[in-house]
C-alpha cells in the first residue's frame, strides 16, 4: 500500500514548479523582521504606556549609568510610525548574541518594575528588573512560533505559550518563577493564543481550539490541574487574545482579531456571556469596576464598558523615553 | 572543509522543499510562501545550525510546523490563494493524471495536520516516532491522525481505495 501511495505522492509533488527563492528569502527575512519588531513595538508601547500611565508607576523603571546595559527604548517624536527598539549589550558574554535578536514578545510586570522579553527562536526569557538593576535570563525548551508572555499578579511568575502546534496534545504553556528559576509545563491540548492571569494568580484564560485547530472559545485553565472550564461563543470570539481580568475576577475583556475587523468584548466569567455590545478593537486594561483604558492612535483613552470615551488620559505625540537598566556584574 | 553558505543551502534544497510544500499546501504559490518562510527562519539561525549540522532537519521541521499552524494565518488572511479554478477536469485517458487529481482533491479535504502526517509517513517515509518528533506531538497522536487521514482519504476519494487500502490504519 505504501509504495503505491508514495508513487501517487511523487506524481503529485512533481507538479511543483522549481523557482529560485534565494533572493526572495534574503529580502523577505529582512521585511519580516522589520514587521515583527514593529508589531512588538506597538504592542509593547501600549503595554508600557498603558501600565505606566494608568498605574502611575513610570518612575519605577529607573535610569542607570550608560555602559553595559539592556536598553528598552521607545520614541514618539511625532514622526510616524512610532517604534520601539530593543538593544542588548550584555557585556561580552554569550548572552549578548541572544539579546540582540528580535524580540518576539514583551510584557511589563503589573507593578511596573520589570520587563520580561522573549527573544530568539528558542525561547529565552529575559527579565529586566528596574529596581534591582539586573537582567536575568531563563531558557525554556519551547518551540519558536508566536510565543506570548504574561506576568502573574504576584509580579514573580510569567506564563509563556508554546503554540508550536495548536490543537494537539503537546501544546501548552510554561509557568516560570523568575525568582527561583523553576518552571512548570502546563499541558493544554486545545491551546490557541492569548494569556490572561486571573487576579488570584491560580487560573489562566487562554483561547481554545478544537481538534481541527479551529477557534473554539475561551478556556479557563486552573494551574492546580483542576478541570478546564470553557466559555463560549466560538463564532464570535474567533481569535481571542489580550485578556484583561477585572480586579474582582468577575469579568474579562478580550480582543478578537478573527473577524473582518478587530473588536473587543467584555465577558461575564460566571455565565460565559458577553456583556453589552462590541467595543472598538484594542488592548484594554481595567481602571476600576466600570472603567477601561485603551490605546488609540492619538493617545491613551479612558472609556466606559460600552466603549464610550470618558477622557483622554495621555495624548500621544509628546512622549518618548529611554530606559537603561544596568547589568549585574558577572551576569 | 568550508562551511556551506546559506545561499548554497537555499539553491540546493529549494527543489526538494518545494515538492514537499506542494504536497502540504496543494498550491504552487502557497508552497513557495511556505518554503520561503521556513528558509527565512533558518537564515536567522544559520550559524548555529551549520555548527551543529542540523539545517536540513530544522528547515523541514519549521516548514511542517508552520503549515500545521495554518489556522492563525487563516485568521489573518480571509482569502485562500489558489492557482486553479475549482472546476474539475474531464476524464483523462491516462490513469496517473486521474489519480493525481483525485489525490489532490482528497488531500485538500484533510486538516493541515493530517496532511502533514501523511506526507511525512508516506512521502518522506518517516516512522511514527520521527514523524512525532518533526510535528512536536506524541507518537500516539501520529498514529491516530494517520488512521483518521487515511479513512478520510478513502471516504473522500473511493477511487483511491487501491492506493490507500481498506484496513490500513483504521
Amino acid at each position: 500500500m505504501n509504495g503505491s501511495l508514495r508513487d501517487a505522492f511523487e506524481d503529485l509533488a512533481a507538479e511543483a514548479r522549481p523557482v529560485d527563492l534565494a533572493a526572495r528569502v534574503t529580502r523577505g527575512a529582512r521585511r519580516r523582521r522589520q514587521r515583527r519588531v514593529g508589531a512588538v513595538a506597538v504592542a509593547t508601547l501600549a503595554l508600557v504606556l498603558g501600565t505606566t500611565v494608568v498605574l502611575g508607576r513610570v518612575d519605577q523603571v529607573r535610569p542607570a549609568s550608560p555602559g553595559k546595559a539592556y536598553d528598552v527604548f521607545w520614541a514618539d517624536d511625532q514622526s510616524l510610525p512610532r517604534y520601539m527598539h530593543y538593544a542588548a549589550t550584555v557585556g561580552s558574554t554569550a548572552r549578548a548574541e541572544q539579546g540582540t535578536g528580535p524580540v518576539d514578545a514583551a510584557a511589563l510586570s503589573p507593578d511596573g518594575r520589570k520587563v520580561a522579553l522573549v527573544v530568539g527562536q528558542t525561547v529565552d526569557v529575559l527579565v529586566l528588573d528596574g529596581a534591582r538593576r539586573t537582567v536575568e535570563g531563563f531558557a525554556l525548551p519551547a518551540a519558536d512560533n508566536f510565543p506570548e508572555i504574561a506576568w502573574a499578579p504576584d509580579n514573580r511568575r510569567v506564563a509563556v505559550t508554546d503554540p508550536s502546534d495548536p490543537g494537539i496534545t503537546s501544546a501548552g504553556f510554561w509557568v516560570l518563577d523568575t525568582v527561583t528559576g523553576e518552571s512548570r509545563y502546563i499541558r493544554h491540548g486545545h491551546l490557541g493564543a492569548g494569556l490572561g492571569w486571573a487576579p488570584d494568580g491560580q487560573t489562566l484564560a487562554v483561547s481554545a481550539v478544537d481538534d481541527r485547530g479551529d477557534p473554539a472559545g475561551i478556556d479557563l485553565v486552573p494551574l492546580d490541574g483542576g478541570p478546564v472550564r470553557r466559555l463560549g461563543a466560538a463564532e464570535r470570539w474567533l481569535l481571542a487574545s489580550a485578556y484583561s481580568w477585572s480586579p474582582d475576577g468577575t469579568r474579562l475583556v478580550v480582543l478578537d482579531n478573527g473577524g473582518t475587523s478587530a473588536e473587543s468584548f467584555v465577558v461575564d466569567v460566571a455565565t460565559g456571556s458577553q456583556i453589552g455590545g462590541a467595543l472598538p478593537g484594542g488592548r484594554y486594561v481595567w481602571r476600576g469596576p466600570d472603567r477601561l483604558a485603551v490605546e488609540r492612535i492619538d493617545g491613551l483613552v479612558e472609556t466606559g464598558l460600552d466603549g464610550r470615551e470618558i477622557r483622554v488620559l495621555y495624548p500621544f505625540g509628546r512622549t518618548g523615553g529611554h530606559y537603561r537598566v544596568a547589568v549585574r556584574p558577572g551576569s | 572543509m568550508t562551511a556551506p553558505t546559506f545561499d548554497d543551502f537555499v539553491r540546493t534544497r529549494t527543489p526538494g522543499l518545494l515538492r514537499v510544500a506542494y504536497l502540504l499546501t496543494g498550491e504552487q504559490h502557497a508552497a513557495e510562501d511556505l518554503v520561503q518562510s521556513a528558509l527565512e527562519r533558518t537564515a536567522g539561525r544559520w550559524r548555529h545550525l551549520v555548527r551543529n549540522d542540523s539545517a536540513d532537519g530544522y528547515v523541514r521541521t519549521v516548514m511542517y510546523r508552520l503549515q500545521v499552524d495554518r489556522w492563525r494565518r487563516r485568521a489573518k488572511f480571509a482569502e485562500q490563494v489558489t492557482a486553479a479554478v475549482p472546476d474539475g477536469a474531464g476524464p483523462d485517458p491516462y490513469g496517473a493524471a486521474d489519480t493525481r487529481l483525485a489525490l489532490r482533491a482528497a488531500l485538500a479535504r484533510l486538516t493541515p495536520r493530517q496532511r502533514a502526517v501523511l506526507v511525512l509517513r508516506f512521502f518522506e517515509d518517516l516512522g511514527e516516532a520521527r514523524t512525532a518528533e518533526v510535528l512536536g506531538c506524541s507518537a500516539g497522536t501520529v498514529k491516530s491522525q494517520t488512521a483518521l487521514a487515511l479513512r478520510r482519504l478513502r471516504e473522500g476519494a473511493p477511487e483511491l481505495a487501491d492506493l490507500v487500502g481498506n484496513g490500513v490504519g483504521a
